[in-house]
């Protein structure tokens, strides 16, 4: 009986946490979630809203900083 | 499109010296295990010495290929992996430096004293105690660097990806923790605090989820972002992925005790370690289906992108690996596998076949953006290393599955007077041709990594560093 229980117990949390993660999700917050790996180059972000017709928030990019060698570290 | 600056860039440098380290020890750890494999063919090759016998090379093979290989593509990928979805830099320059020094170093010990025979004699956790917190002290710098990271990511939503990788640190703390509980007599001599059934049950709690948490888990986040960029198309059920998560984790955890059926666990133990083994087909698959079904209106890149062939054949053999190790967790089909070199060939199902395929599509797809090249120096060499990983896997895999077979059903054959009917040694006689063809699936294998070092050393040569903080831009 008690077996059953915990086993119960461990089902629903396991419910309980996907519903939590998915709560207020709605299909557009699911979809840009989905395009986060595109976000951060404009060009990439273009050619997958070109092949999904789904918009990618992606943002431009500034300057970068120079590269600064350091002494306590390995330069490739 | 929004514009938002942002007066820094990625940090690639660290994201640089994981990946070159985990092409290194990817050829040592995999030289090490050829070695060993000729060893079991040809045990001259042990070479007489206690420094190269089977006994002290095996764990330092398995060491060099799980913490040393496979680490360090962990780290390396989730770092650069963490910081592009985010949109922000890693977390402490210093500290992201001071994980990867000391993660070398971790691995540097382990290469020096298991040959010397220092070991706790606990699978994948061989290394002893100075070693051992020394492991810690360096994955809690980890663990600051990434989650730090994430906390102050400038998306809202945190990538499923990293979820997995979070995960991975998290459980990881914790199994290495636990299982290295000792009292210390020297630096490298401690005795466990556990003793008999319940050492061996926290043992295998352990080895099992170094498999299903260094190597799946850690793994999973690396596949959810890599195989949508390779493809060029989101992953194909975001739902999914949350879903395959917390179901993955919630079961993974309790999957140890199929290690030790029909030992003197108590038996409750073993079929609730068998009972959840069987379930955790179901997100296993999933997580699977979820990868390829990416490909979804893309599969005809698969016919000129061998990097691609590479995350879509990792995904198979995740499958293939996953299938196989819930069928093997069943009390009935372990008394027949266990202790027999069908345990081998599963491991390296999955380690070969999901592990360092997702690993060297992820290196081929990230090591000419953080360098600063267009593209891997070869592309046709690439698709030489897939072949002749695919050939190798395959020759290890078979192998080991007819030797598995052989041995199980020899070692339980029994006369009508109810002895045996074999020797031991008439079984080690019958498996001499799968030990020589194993050998030959390993070379096979580590031909396609020293192409791979090759490919990689003559792209990094010639990489434009400022070309690639060009890229590290954030966005």
């Amino acid at each position: 009986m008690f077996e059953l229980a915990l086993n119960s117990a461990a089902v629903i949390s396991l419910y309980l946490a996907v519903g939590w993660c998915l709560k207020h999700k709605t299909a557009k917050d699911i979809d840009e979630a989905s395009l986060m790996p595109f976000a951060d180059d404009p060009e990439v972000a273009r050619r997958v809203e070109r092949a999904t017709g789904k918009t990618v928030n992606a943002v431009q990019m500034p300057e970068a900083e120079p590269h600064k060698p350091a002494w306590d570290t390995l330069e490739l | 499109m929004s514009t938002a600056l942002n007066g820094q860039a990625y940090n690639y440098k660290v994201v640089r010296q994981f990946a070159i380290m985990t092409v290194v020890w990817g050829v040592v750890g995999m030289a090490m295990g050829v070695w060993i494999a000729s060893q079991l063919a040809w045990p001259q090759m042990n070479l007489d010495l206690p420094w190269t016998t089977f006994g002290r090379l095996r764990p330092l093979h398995t060491s060099l290929v799980i913490f040393g290989f496979a680490g360090s593509a962990q780290f390396a990928a989730s770092y650069y992996a963490v910081q592009r979805t985010c949109g922000v830099r890693l977390f402490s320059d210093k500290l992201a430096a001071f994980t990867f020094w000391g993660w070398q170093s971790v691995i540097v010990i382990m290469l020096v004293t298991l040959p010397l025979g220092y070991t706790t004699t606990k699978e994948y956790a061989e290394i002893e105690f100075t070693g051992a917190v020394w492991l810690t002290v360096v994955w809690v710098a980890y663990a600051i660097v990434f989650f730090t990271t994430v906390v102050r990511r400038k998306s809202k939503h945190i990538y499923v990806g990293n979820w997995f990788f979070g995960a991975f640190i998290l459980v990881i703390a914790m199994l290495h923790v636990v299982n290295h509980l000792a009292i210390p007599v020297d630096w490298f001599k401690s005795y466990p605090v556990y003793s008999g059934a319940t050492d061996a049950m926290v043992q295998w709690w352990y080895g099992h989820n170094a498999v299903g948490f260094f190597l799946t888990t850690g793994f999973l986040g690396m596949m959810y972002y890599f195989v949508p960029k390779q493809v060029g198309k989101p992953i194909y059920s975001y739902r999914l992925s949350i879903v395959h998560f917390w179901a993955l984790i919630t079961l993974y955890i309790w999957a140890g005790p199929h290690h030790l059926h029909y030992t003197a666990l108590p038996d409750w133990a073993q079929s609730l370690g068998m009972a959840m083994s069987i379930i955790l087909l179901a997100p296993s698959w999933g997580g699977m289906i979820n990868g390829m079904m990416t490909l979804s209106g893309a599969w005809h890149k698969l016919r000129t992108d061998p990097i691609l062939r590479f995350l879509v054949l990792s995904l198979a053999f995740y499958g293939m690996s996953t299938f196989e190790g819930p069928m093997m967790a069943i009390k009935t089909v372990n008394a027949l596998s266990h202790y027999t070199d069908w345990t081998i060939g599963h491991v390296h199902a999955g380690a070969l076949g999901w592990v360092a395929m997702i690993t060297f599509g992820a290196l081929y797809h990230m090591i000419p953006k953080i360098f600063g090249r267009e593209q891997m120096y070869s592309t046709p060499l690439i698709n030489l290393h897939f072949w002749l990983a695919t050939i190798g896997t395959v020759l290890y895999i078979a192998s080991m599955w007819v030797n598995g077979i052989t041995q199980g059903l020899m070692w339980r054959a029994i006369n009508d007077d109810g002895t045996l009917t074999y020797s031991f040694v008439e079984s080690l006689q019958a498996s001499h041709p799968g030990f020589v063809v194993r050998l030959v699936g390993g070379v096979f294998f580590l031909c396609g990594m020293l192409l791979m070092a090759w490919n990689v050393w003559r792209t990094v040569r010639v990489g434009d560093l400022k070309q690639a903080d060009l890229s590290a831009r954030i966005a």
